[in-house]
């Protein structure tokens, strides 16, 4: 799985955001203001992944246990999946 | 201040000032916060403002929707360009195309947050023995040419990118053309990227003070080049050349226009009041938005005639039916190759400005008004 194309990424003001453009913008319109962690899945996600390689990737950045990160990264990447905006 | 929205433009006025200072704003009354939010947009200044407006309790929510739904649509926007921006930027380093920003792109930074200064397009000074191949790359990204000038090739992809590549920094063409020949060699490269090069702090100060008087010239400006102004003197004052600042904006003619709009910029967001001559200053730059318009192009064209002896009016009207070259030039292009085609250049402009009645009409409407406001 990855980002739709029309999913941009970018930072401003020292945030983190993700938003819709192209034909994506007619129907999902509001900016995603994204906390640190979840800009590092966005950015691994502009390239195939799958759930296990998000984990591995983030176990290498971060110190923390798998079941923790696991855990995360299925929150998001069901957040995304409700948006519609995985291919 | 005696111009409609005058209170709009006062309060405007003092966001800007809390914007920039980071204090909050004082309670107001009379205010009618939709007409300041189109003042607010005139300027392109909404997104600096935003933040202190929305925190005002007696703000009706109608207004702060309208100032929220704008600004989240500008930083949408401006996320959008960035992520453009930074694609083209790789596509001319791979390319091994010399490249420098420009305007915005410089001044963002000065700005509290860097999302509080607008832009409508990015403006990009490349390697001017470069512009085929950085137009083949525009192209290559989907972009398409929508104007060609004397200086820029200007390129546009839906829904709102656009990008201008300059060759130059002025057209050397133009009536008002000042050189900026050592601009690449006084400029520096980007420690990371050799083909990235960052303006010299003085040409940056010296370029937006003749950007913002050609604009002004031309038919006034409004006040964000006022708060460019002050906050890029506000951080950098001491850390400037000024021999050299003084030197090249007196061989432009630009050194009491650069004096004076420093000296006002400082009186004004540093919340001094303002004397009368200074509001009457003040409200040219509120008027006719922030790149001018017609209205602003006749006071323009109507203070050069009346600073010369004799009736202005007439003058005015003269200068109107028989202008000078370089205006036919601009307005004609066709003039500079076949300058023997004149008469007809005339007669059409003739039969043009007939046919325009309605604007002819409103255009001497708007030279009365500037008298009568001389006179008062």
């Amino acid at each position: 799985m990855k980002l739709k194309d029309e999913i941009v990424l970018g930072s401003i003001d020292g945030k983190d955001f993700a938003i819709a453009t192209g034909e994506l913008s007619g129907r999902f319109s509001s900016l995603i203001n994204n906390n640190k962690t979840a800009a590092f899945i966005f950015q691994l996600l502009k390239t195939e992944q799958s759930e296990d390689s998000i984990v591995r990737a983030m176990l290498e950045k971060y110190d923390v246990d798998e079941a923790t990160v696991r855990a995360d990264v299925k929150e998001v990447l069901e957040q995304l999946k409700r948006l519609d905006i995985l291919e | 201040m005696d111009y409609k929205a005058k209170t709009e433009s006062e309060y405007l006025l003092h966001l800007i000032f809390c914007a920039l200072h980071g204090e909050e704003p004082q309670k107001t009354q009379g205010v009618d916060f939709c007409a300041l939010f189109e003042l607010a947009k005139e300027q392109e200044i909404y997104s600096l403002i935003n933040d202190k407006l929305q925190s005002l309790s007696f703000v009706p929510l109608e207004a702060k929707n309208l100032f929220r739904n704008q600004t989240l649509s500008e930083l949408n926007r401006t996320i959008a360009l960035g992520a453009q921006r930074n694609i083209i930027f790789s596509k001319l380093t791979e390319n091994e195309i010399k490249f420098m920003p420009l305007k915005g792109l410089v001044l963002k930074d000065y700005y509290p947050k860097e999302s509080m200064r607008q832009m409508s397009d990015n403006d990009i000074l490349i390697d001017k023995t470069k512009r085929k191949e950085a137009a083949e790359i525009m192209r290559s990204l989907d972009y398409r040419a929508f104007d060609t000038t004397q200086n820029s090739d200007d390129f546009f992809k839906k829904p709102y990118y656009t990008f201008e590549l300059h060759r130059s920094l002025f057209d050397e063409e133009s009536a008002f053309s000042p050189r900026f020949d050592s601009v690449w060699e006084n400029a520096h490269q980007d420690e990371n990227n050799p083909f990235l090069h960052h303006m010299a702090k003085d040409d940056v100060y010296i370029y937006s003070i003749c950007h913002m008087y050609k604009h002004y010239i031309k038919a006034c400006c409004g006040l964000r080049f006022l708060v460019d102004n002050y906050l890029f003197i506000s951080k950098e004052e001491e850390n400037l050349n000024w021999d050299y600042i003084n030197g090249e904006l007196e061989k432009n003619g630009l050194l009491e226009y650069e004096q004076q709009t420093k000296a006002f910029a400082k009186k004004l967001f540093s919340g001094e009041i303002l004397s009368y001559e200074d509001e009457k200053l003040l409200k040219n730059y509120i008027k006719y938005g922030l790149f001018g318009n017609r209205e602003g192009g006749i006071l323009q064209k109507y203070s050069v005639v009346s600073s010369s002896k004799g009736s202005a009016k007439i003058k005015y009207i003269l200068k109107r039916l028989f202008p000078p070259k370089s205006e036919i030039a601009y307005n004609y292009p066709i003039y500079e190759k076949k300058p023997y085609l004149l008469p007809f250049l005339m007669i059409h402009r003739f039969f043009k400005g007939i046919f325009n009645f309605k604007k002819r009409s409103a255009e001497f409407s708007s030279v009365k008004e500037i008298q009568k406001e001389n006179r008062g």
